[in-house]
């Protein structure tokens, strides 16, 4: 069913929409807290605290079909103050077993590879809001302008912290320097 | 670059994508939710957040804020420890005001201390997110007076202009401090309720605030006054209109004199 419908039931008090919300989004809310965090216990923090957030300020979502972008500004807010809070977050190779011992999914052998470890590494070490434009971009695969609205920002600005997150990351990981950011 | 971008692609879902959120997760949401009714939060935000002048006007209305980004104020989700041992509560405030000096008195008139808390409320922006969140000490005296404390705060302590048409305000200086008092007609609404014509036009007119949350409708004034000094902003309210202003003023006296 299309968000714009069951928030609209949501807001006059149906239960059953909100279950379905959180069935449709929790496990995209929570693969991103935890990659904004690096933490898989702070990942399901936020995404608790993000939930009740949005099943309390519903009423207050004035566009229904933005309802996404919505969830997420709440989300990247609360693991923002979660980065802010602990800023020595969790060793990447904790990080990657307490994925494994998750046993959700066999982790590929891919991971275990020392350039996607450095890689993820280099990320969890950018500052949180080019961290969580990165994360956003590449793995949410949100366009420019719904990364604005949901970081309740300019588009140059999201912009601006891409480049210079590929900018740090290419220093870090000693990629050769690109000639022109298209976006 | 490409590579780059691949790679960051591929990386990113490598690392996440196998993650699934534990049933365990939902619990524990529905336990909150279960246990937090939005209603009775937003009404206890009302009466218990007596804090300040302008804070008490913004959750309905939209703009009340216009120095900053605040639309609205709601309990925060903080667990709160409540202490009748007002030695206990000033611990707490030591802990949580360090380097301020606030004091609980023991009693406000021949009210004396019963309960209290460190509360924590949040400010919504006008999408209803959550950007700050800041602590107020909350203590009860006798049956309906509540103290209290919090730091100062620009984007919620500004100015002291009547808020509402056609109801009791009062500026009095005790010692250099100013005291701000304020009487307020407050409608306490369900979701879902639609106002009369009466009520709306008294709202149109500016002479009511209306707070949508409450499990049923409640009419009741909220008095309260308030004073800053050394960036603490002080206040006292009470629902209870046996109270008078005088009443108010004579405990603000009381506890500044002591100060």
């Amino acid at each position: 069913m299309q968000d714009e419908l069951l928030v609209r039931r949501l807001q006059q008090g149906d239960r059953a929409a909100f279950d379905e919300l959180y069935t449709k989004y929790r496990d995209e809310a929570l693969r991103t807290a935890c990659l904004i965090t690096g933490s898989r216990p702070d990942g399901e923090d936020v995404v608790q605290e993000t939930f009740i957030q949005c099943y309390q300020m519903i009423c207050q979502l004035r566009d229904p079909s933005r309802f996404k972008y919505w969830l997420f500004r709440s989300l990247t807010r609360t693991a923002w103050k979660y980065c802010q809070r602990h800023r020595k977050e969790e060793p990447v190779a904790q990080f990657f077993d307490d994925a494994m011992t998750a046993s959700e999914s066999a982790l590929s052998s891919v991971l275990r590879s020392e350039e996607h470890h450095q890689l993820y590494e280099a990320v969890q070490a950018l500052e949180p809001k080019q961290r969580m434009v990165v994360i956003l971009y590449y793995f949410n695969d949100m366009a420019v302008k719904d990364i604005a609205q949901t970081m309740n920002c300019r588009e140059g600005t999201v912009k601006s912290r891409l480049f210079t997150a590929r900018h740090n990351l290419q220093k870090t990981l000693r990629y050769d320097t690109p000639k022109e950011v298209q976006l | 670059m490409k590579n780059l971008e691949n790679q960051l692609r591929n990386t990113l879902h490598a690392c996440a994508d196998h993650i699934v959120a534990p049933d365990t997760l939902k619990t524990r949401i529905d336990f909150a939710i279960n246990n937090q009714p939005t209603a009775r939060r937003k009404v206890s935000m009302w009466k218990r957040a007596a804090i300040g002048m302008a804070a008490v006007i913004c959750f309905a209305t939209i703009g009340a804020f216009a120095r900053g980004p605040i639309s609205g104020l709601v309990t925060s989700l903080h667990f709160t420890h409540e202490r009748t041992d007002i030695a206990a509560l000033q611990q707490d405030i030591s802990k949580t005001f360090a380097d301020t000096d606030i004091a609980l008195p023991s009693a406000l008139g021949s009210h004396a201390f019963t309960k209290g808390s460190i509360d924590y409320t949040d400010k919504l922006d006008s999408d209803g997110n959550r950007f700050g969140t800041f602590p107020s000490v909350d203590a009860s005296y006798g049956t309906g007076l509540t103290y209290s404390a919090r730091l100062y705060d620009a984007e919620l302590d500004y100015g002291t202009d009547k808020l509402f048409d056609e109801q009791p305000f009062e500026v009095r200086d005790i010692g250099d401090i100013s005291v701000t008092y304020r009487s307020d007609d407050y409608l306490f609404i369900p979701e879902g309720y639609t106002l009369t014509a009466e009520e709306q036009a008294l709202m149109d007119a500016n002479k009511i605030q209306i707070s949508v949350g409450s499990d049923a409708r409640e009419e009741e004034t909220y008095q309260h006054i308030t004073w800053q000094t050394s960036g603490i902003v002080y206040t006292i309210s009470s629902f209870d209109t046996a109270f008078s202003a005088e009443d108010l003023f004579a405990f603000a006296e009381e506890i500044i004199s002591n100060q």
